[in-house]
This record gives structure tokens, C-alpha cells and sequence, in this order.
């Protein structure tokens, strides 16, 4: 008798064992939303544009990001809901595809900046389960949309100098003007890990006249700024100004640009 | 040269052939019935133990083996769903013994069942590793279409995806390559392009029987055999007219939660599978059988329409040959809804992705020919071809592959004395691929194998076996590999047992991980042709109490190793490639019951805990979850027979793409109820009673709360 108790017992365990328990995953009632303002024509090759928030800036892995649903195309402005769980946003951008080409996280043409410091993006928090932050409006230049180009600069990276510590990464950049005022004037290039004594490094970047190549380090839990530049190139190593350098068609690759990773240096180099 | 020697082997067989018809022989014929209703049992394998000597019972329940060596024989008498008969026969020089066998049934199948997990069939209680096995009426009961989706209730097997996991063996790898080996009759059918299982090669209607071989399984099995082997039985040809029906219909329920409402329309599903056995002439049967298969799914952009057509011919031409020829198609087009807008729209996908589909088409055509040389002595010889070909019409890809795999197969079974038999063989594959994604390539794979199992002193078994396989690639890429394996089985009692075996495994890659150059769902995946095979050692302990044919447990300790696991990686260019990474370790226990306490009431547990570690990083494993549960309850009461299927998986303790993303539990009960008219069947299933919302594979909810009402008959 005990035995019979004991399995009926066991069914009906096994039969509502989960009728008190939740029902698993729920729609996110959490994340982002603003209005996107487009500036410049939009190019004939766009695919999609997609808002990214990465939790590092700048973003060093897909595991980093999350990418909105893909936004109305050739439009002056559109509003977008980016949903997401609770979670602190280091950066929030606009991303742009080009047809038949993969997604590139770096292709940038609009960062979320709160205030005038256009090198500082604004962090966004959701705080819980059931807020969307709003007002998070940011402004894509189209212009800065890169097409898919075989140009680039290349050349070798030597450290002097011991690493810092919470080095995580490098990242190549190049600007057309000396003095850029803004992220979104900067081209960046692909991580490279840290930890290297010589390597060499590949910039893809749009044909164009560029006066800045450098290098920057990213450092664990310090944002980026021009303190992070551990590398400039230049002609020659006395000159004060930094080298130019001409990308003159869509397939130019300019080799030999090397730079000197100076940690040794307190500050800019 | 070589044509002496070919004489030569000819005249030598034909003596050999001949010393054999000239030994002394009898016949031995009997009638195998139920031993409740009294009504002859077809299809039951009757065999003569210590030979490679069987037959299986006609449509009157009758049998014939022939060239029986005089003298006193056991026989063993097997069919699932009845207990296991064992007798003695006595054989005399040119005549004929007769026996009479009657079965008794039973609900708790296990103990009883004969596998094939060592290439030659034996009871599951003999096989030094663990196997577990569905049997036709678990199938049944299950009242699913595809394999994939009963085998979600076997104990210690989850999936991820598409992709099945066995003891965690398997993580995720977006459908390329697998570390589990499938297996249609004892035949690979997996495409050299992928690499990856497809499930839908066989409708669940077409199965007699799946084997779950855990661990590594490379020693008998070759590559792909690393984390286990699921070998499917489909059904044989028979003597009696006999024609199958199986319609099946249903829908899903609302979506649990009103934001994931996408579609006003019933979304409704239909299954037709129809397959008929008959004799034709004397010597032979045939079976053919067709399938539809429809849906509209329950996730925005996954309709699909699949048709499949086998056929199957089984020809005796003397007692001492058998040949077989069994072919399959399916085909057919399958939206690809792959994941999720958002997790506010989870049931739609993104909206250029809306159209997506995949034609593809899989052919297989088998040939075996089994050649009983003397009473200890077996043969068999396969010839196989498998053929898929698919094409993809993407938003952001269109691209076709076709693949191409024939191979054969000779293995000798021998049975040395009554304690000792010996499996020898050597096999040959070619995979011809032609792919937009992988480009064109061909991989040759050769290999032998030999495994002894004897008895080492009384009740104890040792099994011993090695194989050693040879690939090349057309880049002038070369792998060898030697898996050895060790297996003990100790018989302490009748009704307990212990067991331990060792054994390697490796992978070699597949051609997509190897060449894939294309981009998936935005992302780059470039080639890596100097990818290496992964590696395994699987080591298993376990004991096996069975004290009485209404009680079975099972409970195992693993341990597996990997070396060189081949896993998709984005480098620092956020472009992906397939590279050898982690030395990983994955520990655990299982625990299998099957209890029937009362003559109507049947109990089947399975718990599963593993700890899955990554050994270079020290973190755990992507994709494998810690705790696997499968419970099931079966009440029966004459014609009338009800139960519910439990499964719980603990959350993957990491992902690899979206970990951010929620992740939860996986809980899901399944209810039906069968009635049973004569040799027909109605049978209505609730599956996901409770609407339970959670995801294997990344950003794809699972099936929401389903009805299946399914119609099946016999005539």
C-alpha cells in the first residue's frame, strides 16, 4: 500500500513538479530609445544601419555589443527602441552596412555624445527590468560611411618600454586632420593584442590625404583620450609635426609606416 | 600476377565453402506465439548462441535455420516488448529439431533489449559501455515525427540547436561538424560539407529501434565518434502483407505572453506516413514507404514541406546468404528563421530575413550482403553512397553545396569458442564536395579495426579493440589516427553487473570548418586549413541491478577528456574561424530507472550531472548545462493507456555569442493519452503543457504549448 502511495506520489510530483514554477523567459520590457538625425546623402551602397551599445568602449569582441533591429534606411531622422536587459553602456553608436558586405562594429557614423566633449561618449544605464532610458538621440554623418576599399596604410608597431598594466588592447587610428575634434573624425583600426615586442598592423581606411596615424592603448576600467595615444607617426623621429600620408585611390596600400609604441614617454610622445 | 592470386582466393573460398556443407548439419525450425493471447509473433530474432547462426520468425511465427551443427544448442529467443526466451535444442545430423516458444510480454524493455553498439548484436547487458536504447513503442508513445525531437527524452542526450550533446559532449558550433556519430542501419550518413546530423533523413514511423552509444566510440566507429554514436534500426521487410498508416495533425497554442503574438492564423501542422511489407516470390521481401510532412511553425519564417520516399528489398537466395538493399530520400524546402528579433518579438525574426528558405535534398542507397561462411563465421559486405545537396536563397547569401560520400565496408564476425569472438573489419570513404561555401574538395578516409571480447575468468568479460583510420585531404593535408579501447564487464550476480571500459575518439574536421569562406548572418567566416582533429579519452564505470523484469538501474560514473576541440572563434578582426582551442574535461554521473511497480503503472528516470571544464582557462564550458533530467510515467488500464514526459536542463552556465542575453532553465512536460482499437491507434499529445518559454541555441525560443492528435493503423 505504501509502495502504490509512494508511486502515485512520484507521478504527481513528476506531473507538477513546474506548475508552480515561472514560466521561463519573458519579453524585455527594458532599454534604450531616442530619435537618429541622418546628415549627408545616403550612399547608394547602404544596407542596413543598426544602433550598437557596446559595454566597452571601444568594443573589443561581438560578445560586447548588442545591435538594435535595422533602422529605417534613407530618411532624415527616425525614432528606434533599442530593447535590452538591465546593463551599463559604455558607448551608444550608429552603425553602418554596406551592401553585401559582413558587419563591421567599427564602421561608425554616429556616437551618443550627452555634452560638447565629443571624445567622451555618454554612458547609458538601464536600471531595471521595466525602463526604457529615452532621449538617447544621436546624429549619423553619412559621409562617414565606408564603403568596402582595398586601400590601407601598413607598417610595424615596436614597443619601448614595459607594458602597462591593465593594457588590454591597441588600436591603429588615423584622422585627416591633426588636431580632430571629435571620435567620429578618427578611422580605427581592428584589436591587436597586447603584449608584443614588434607587429606588424594593416588600417583599412577611404582614399584621402591623412595627418594623423597613431597608435592607442586601451587600458582596463580607464576610458580613452589623448593620453591613450602611446604612438605617433612621424617622418622623421626629431620632427615635431606628425607625418602625413596620401591614400590616393580605393586599391592605394601605403606601406612603411611605422610607429613606437613609447611607454616609456610620461605623456604624449 | 594478380590474377593467379584472385583463382587462387576462389578456389580456396569454393573448398572452404564446401568443408562447411560437408560438415555434419541438422536444421532447426520452430513457432514463436504470445504467450497470453496464443497469436503468432512475427519478427522475432531467433539465434543460435556461441554461431553467427538466426533467423527471424515468418508471419505465422515460424522459423527455419539451416546447417545447424549437430549437437546441444542454447537459443536465444529476443523481440522488444517481450521478455528475452532462452532454451535448449538439441540437433541431429540431417534432421530437423522443433521448438515451441511462447513470449511474455513486457512494458520494461531495457534489460531485454539486443544491440548493436559493438557491431555484432548482443544483449545490452553484455556491451562494456553505456548504451541506451528507444525502443519502437518509446517512439511511439512520444508521438513526434522527427528523431530529434523523442531524443530529447533520452537519459544523458540534450541538444543545442540541431546539434544533439552526449554527456555535454557536443556544445554548439552553428551546425558545423559533430561529435556525435550518426548512424542509419550501422551506415554514416553524415555529408562531408557540414559534417552535421540530419534529422530529418528518417521520419519516426521508419524506426524499429535508436541506440545511444556513450563515450567514445572511435575504436569500432572511426571519426566523428568522439563523444558517442547514435545508431538508427529502421524497420525490416517482412512476409506478411502488412501496410502502416500514420496521420498526425495539430497546432500550436497562443504564445505565453501577448508581445510575442505575431500571426492571427491557426498555425497548424500535418504528418502523413504510409509504408507497406510484403513477400515477394520465395526468397524475398520488400518494404516501401512515403511521407509528407507540413508545417507552418510556430516561429515567424520557419514553414517548411517535406516529402520522403524509402524502399527497402531483403533477398535469401540459401541459408547461408542474405543480401539487402535499402535506399531513402527526402526532400524538400524549410524556412530558416534563425533567431530572434528581439526578445520583446520573439517569435519573429529580423525583417530582411523574412523569406529565407533552404532546398535540400539527401539520397542514400545501401547495399549488404551477409555471408554466413561457417556456424562461427560471418561476413558482411556493404556498399554505400550517400548524397546531399542543398541551396540557400538568403537575404544576404545565396549559395548552393552538393556532397557526395560513397564508401564499403567488410566485416568478419567470428565466434572463436562460445566465450570468445572476434570483429574485424576495414572501411573506405570519399567525400566529393562542390560547395559555393567550402569550394571543391575531396577527402579520402580508410581505416581498420579488430576487437576481441572473451571471457577472462568465470562472469568476467574483457573487450579489447583498436581501429586505425587514414585521411587525406586535396591539400596534401594527412591525419592518422590509432583509438584503442579496453573494455570489463563482471557479472557478479544474474542480476547485477559491473562494467568499465576506456576508450579514444577523435574528429577530424569537417570541410565547412575547415574551407568555409562566406558570411553568415552578417558575420565573416574565412577558412583555416591547417585545422587539426580533435581528440578524446572517455573512461566509464558503472553497475547494473536488475532484480527482477519490473525493476532496471543503471548508474554510470564518466569521465572524458578533450584535446584540440575544434570551435568557432571571432579574432580580433570580429572575422570568424573554426581553430583548435581548449583542452577540456567533462565529469559526471548518470542514473538511469525504469520501474513498472504495478502491472499498469511504468516509471523511466534519467539524471545526468556533469562539470563541464575548460582545463586551459578554468572556466566552464560553453553550451553544456550541469544537470539533465528525463522523467517519464506511463498508466495503462486495457485499451486505454496515459503518461506525461518531464525534462528539466539546468541553464548553460555560458554561451559564447550573446551572453548578455537571458538565459533560464529548461522545463518541459509533455502529456498524452493512446486508445488502442484492435491494430489502430489514437493518440493526443499536449506538449509543453505549462507554455514554458527558454532557448537551447542562442536568441531561438523552443516550442510553445503544442496539440498533436495522431491517428495510427495497422492492416
Amino acid at each position: 500500500m505504501y509502495v502504490k502511495r509512494l508511486c502515485f506520489a512520484l507521478s504527481a510530483l513528476l506531473l507538477f513538479s513546474s506548475c508552480t514554477v515561472d514560466t521561463g523567459l519573458e519579453p524585455t520590457h527594458s532599454g534604450l530609445a531616442g530619435t537618429i538625425y541622418f546628415q549627408h546623402e545616403w550612399p547608394e551602397e547602404t544596407d542596413q544601419v543598426m544602433v550598437v551599445a557596446a559595454t566597452i568602449f571601444p568594443p573589443t569582441s561581438l560578445e560586447e555589443i548588442i545591435m538594435s533591429e535595422p533602422l529605417a534606411t534613407f530618411v532624415d531622422s527616425t525614432h528606434y527602441t533599442l530593447w535590452t536587459n538591465p546593463n551599463s553602456y559604455a558607448a551608444v553608436g550608429v552603425v553602418w552596412k554596406e551592401k553585401e558586405q559582413p558587419w563591421d562594429v567599427t564602421n561608425i557614423i554616429g556616437i551618443y555624445f550627452p555634452t560638447d566633449d565629443h571624445f567622451s561618449p555618454g554612458r547609458v544605464t538601464i536600471p531595471d527590468r521595466n525602463t526604457v532610458v529615452d532621449s538617447i538621440d544621436i546624429v549619423a554623418d553619412l559621409s562617414l560611411a565606408r564603403r568596402r576599399v582595398d586601400s590601407a596604410i601598413e607598417g610595424q608597431l615596436t614597443v619601448n618600454g614595459d607594458w602597462p598594466e591593465g593594457a588590454q588592447s591597441v588600436l591603429m587610428i588615423a584622422s585627416k586632420t591633426i588636431l580632430p575634434t571629435s571620435l567620429l573624425d578618427i578611422t580605427f583600426g581592428a584589436p591587436i593584442e597586447c603584449g608584443f615586442d614588434t607587429t606588424s598592423y594593416r588600417l583599412s581606411v577611404q582614399p584621402g590625404t591623412y595627418r594623423l596615424i597613431g597608435a592607442l592603448v586601451t587600458e582596463k576600467d580607464k576610458p580613452i583620450g589623448f593620453d591613450s595615444i602611446k604612438g605617433i607617426y612621424k617622418k622623421k623621429p626629431t620632427d615635431f609635426l606628425p607625418g602625413s600620408v596620401i591614400v590616393a585611390t580605393d586599391t592605394s596600400r601605403v606601406a612603411n609606416i611605422n610607429l613606437i609604441l613609447d611607454f616609456a614617454a610620461a605623456t604624449l610622445p | 600476377m594478380k590474377k593467379t592470386h584472385v583463382a587462387l582466393l576462389t578456389v580456396l573460398l569454393f573448398c572452404f565453402s564446401k568443408t562447411v556443407l560437408a560438415q555434419s548439419t541438422g536444421t532447426l525450425q520452430g513457432e514463436v506465439t504470445d504467450n497470453a493471447t496464443g497469436e503468432a509473433l512475427p519478427g522475432v530474432n531467433v539465434t543460435v548462441s556461441g554461431t553467427v547462426l538466426g533467423a527471424a520468425t515468418d508471419a505465422d511465427g515460424r522459423f527455419s535455420i539451416e546447417r545447424v551443427p549437430t549437437g546441444t544448442h542454447n537459443i536465444l529467443i529476443t523481440m522488444i516488448g517481450y521478455k528475452r526466451a532462452e532454451v535448449t535444442a538439441r540437433i541431429e545430423a540431417e534432421q530437423v529439431a522443433a521448438i515451441k516458444i511462447a513470449l511474455e510480454e513486457t512494458i520494461l524493455e531495457t534489460p531485454e533489449v539486443m544491440v548493436t553498439a559493438n557491431k555484432r548484436r548482443q544483449s545490452i547487458q553484455d556491451t562494456p559501455n553505456s548504451v541506451g536504447v528507444m525502443t519502437s513503442r518509446e517512439i511511439e508513445q512520444k508521438n513526434q515525427v522527427y528523431i530529434d525531437q523523442f531524443l530529447q527524452q533520452a537519459s544523458g542526450v540534450n541538444f543545442v540547436g540541431n546539434q544533439v550533446n552526449i554527456r555535454g559532449s557536443s556544445g554548439f558550433s552553428y551546425g558545423a561538424g559533430s561529435r556525435v556519430l550518426f548512424l542509419i542501419d550501422g551506415v554514416p550518413v553524415m555529408p562531408g560539407d557540414s559534417g552535421d546530423i540530419k534529422w530529418d533523413m528518417i521520419p519516426a514511423a521508419q524506426i524499429e529501434r535508436v541506440e545511444i552509444i556513450k563515450g567514445a566510440g572511435s575504436a569500432l566507429y572511426g571519426s566523428s565518434a568522439l563523444g558517442g554514436v547514435i545508431n538508427i534500426i529502421t524497420k525490416k521487410a517482412v512476409a506478411r502483407p502488412v501496410t502502416n498508416l500514420r496521420l498526425s495533425t495539430g497546432a500550436y497554442d497562443e504564445p505565453a505572453h501577448p508581445e510575442w503574438k505575431w500571426s492571427d492564423e491557426l498555425r497548424h501542422f500535418n504528418d502523413i506516413d504510409i509504408d507497406h511489407t510484403r513477400k515477394i516470390g520465395q526468397k524475398s521481401e520488400i518494404l516501401a514507404a512515403v511521407g509528407r510532412h507540413q508545417s507552418m511553425g510556430y516561429r515567424e519564417n520557419t514553414e517548411q514541406l517535406r516529402h520522403n520516399v524509402s524502399f527497402k528489398w531483403n533477398y535469401k537466395p540459401t541459408g547461408t546468404h542474405n543480401l539487402t538493399l535499402s535506399t531513402n530520400w527526402e526532400g524538400g524546402d524549410r524556412q530558416t528563421g534563425l533567431m530572434w528579433r528581439s526578445q520583446r518579438q520573439a517569435l519573429q525574426v529580423a525583417p530582411e530575413a523574412l523569406g529565407d528558405y533552404v532546398h535540400s535534398n539527401k539520397f542514400g542507397i545501401n547495399l549488404f550482403h551477409n555471408w554466413v561462411l561457417r556456424k562461427n563465421l560471418g561476413l558482411q559486405t556493404r556498399v554505400s553512397y550517400f548524397y546531399n545537396y542543398w541551396k540557400n536563397w538568403f537575404h544576404d547569401n545565396i549559395s548552393a553545396s552538393e556532397a557526395q560520400k560513397p564508401g564499403v565496408e567488410i566485416q568478419g564476425d567470428w565466434q572463436i569458442s562460445a566465450n570468445n569472438s572476434l570483429i574485424f573489419g576495414a572501411e573506405g570513404s570519399w567525400d566529393k564536395v562542390i560547395s559555393d561555401l567550402v569550394g571543391t574538395h575531396d577527402q579520402y578516409v580508410v581505416g581498420a579495426y579488430v576487437q576481441n571480447e572473451r571471457a577472462l575468468i568465470t562472469n568476467v568479460n574483457l573487450t579489447l579493440g583498436m581501429r586505425y583510420d587514414y585521411a587525406w585531404v586535396d591539400i596534401g593535408f594527412i591525419d592518422s589516427e590509432f583509438n584503442p579501447k579496453i573494455g570489463l564487464i563482471w557479472h557478479a550476480h544474474s542480476k547485477f553487473r559491473v562494467r568499465a571500459s576506456s576508450g579514444r575518439g577523435f574528429r577530424a574536421p569537417s570541410m565547412s570548418e575547415r574551407f568555409a569562406d562566406s558570411i553568415y548572418s552578417g558575420l565573416r567566416i574565412i577558412p583555416n586549413p591547417e585545422l587539426k582533429s580533435e581528440t578524446s579519452w572517455s573512461q566509464e564505470i558503472g553497475i547494473n541491478f536488475t532484480p527482477s523484469s519490473l525493476f532496471y538501474i543503471d548508474i554510470a560514473g564518466f569521465m572524458n577528456d578533450y584535446w584540440d576541440l575544434i570551435e568557432p572563434e571571432p579574432n580580433e578582426n570580429q572575422v570568424v574561424q573554426f581553430i583548435n582551442i581548449t583542452r577540456a574535461r567533462i565529469t559526471g554521473v548518470e542514473t538511469t530507472v525504469k520501474m513498472m511497480p504495478f502491472t499498469n503503472l511504468s516509471f523511466d528516470l534519467g539524471y545526468t550531472w556533469m562539470d563541464p571544464q575548460d582545463m586551459d582557462l578554468d572556466v566552464t564550458l560553453a553550451y553544456r548545462p550541469r544537470h539533465l533530467f528525463t522523467g517519464g510515467v506511463t498508466y495503462s488500464l486495457g485499451a486505454f493507456e496515459c503518461g506525461a514526459d518531464m525534462r528539466y536542463i539546468s541553464r548553460f552556465d555560458a554561451v559564447k555569442v550573446y551572453p548578455f542575453d537571458d538565459r533560464v532553465d529548461q522545463k518541459l512536460i509533455n502529456l498524452r493519452a493512446v486508445y488502442r482499437i484492435g491494430s489502430s491507434s489514437v493518440t493526443l499529445s499536449v506538449n509543453n503543457v505549462f507554455n514554458h518559454n527558454h532557448t537551447q541555441m542562442e536568441r531561438t525560443l523552443m516550442p510553445i504549448r503544442h496539440f498533436v492528435l495522431t491517428l495510427s493503423s495497422r492492416f
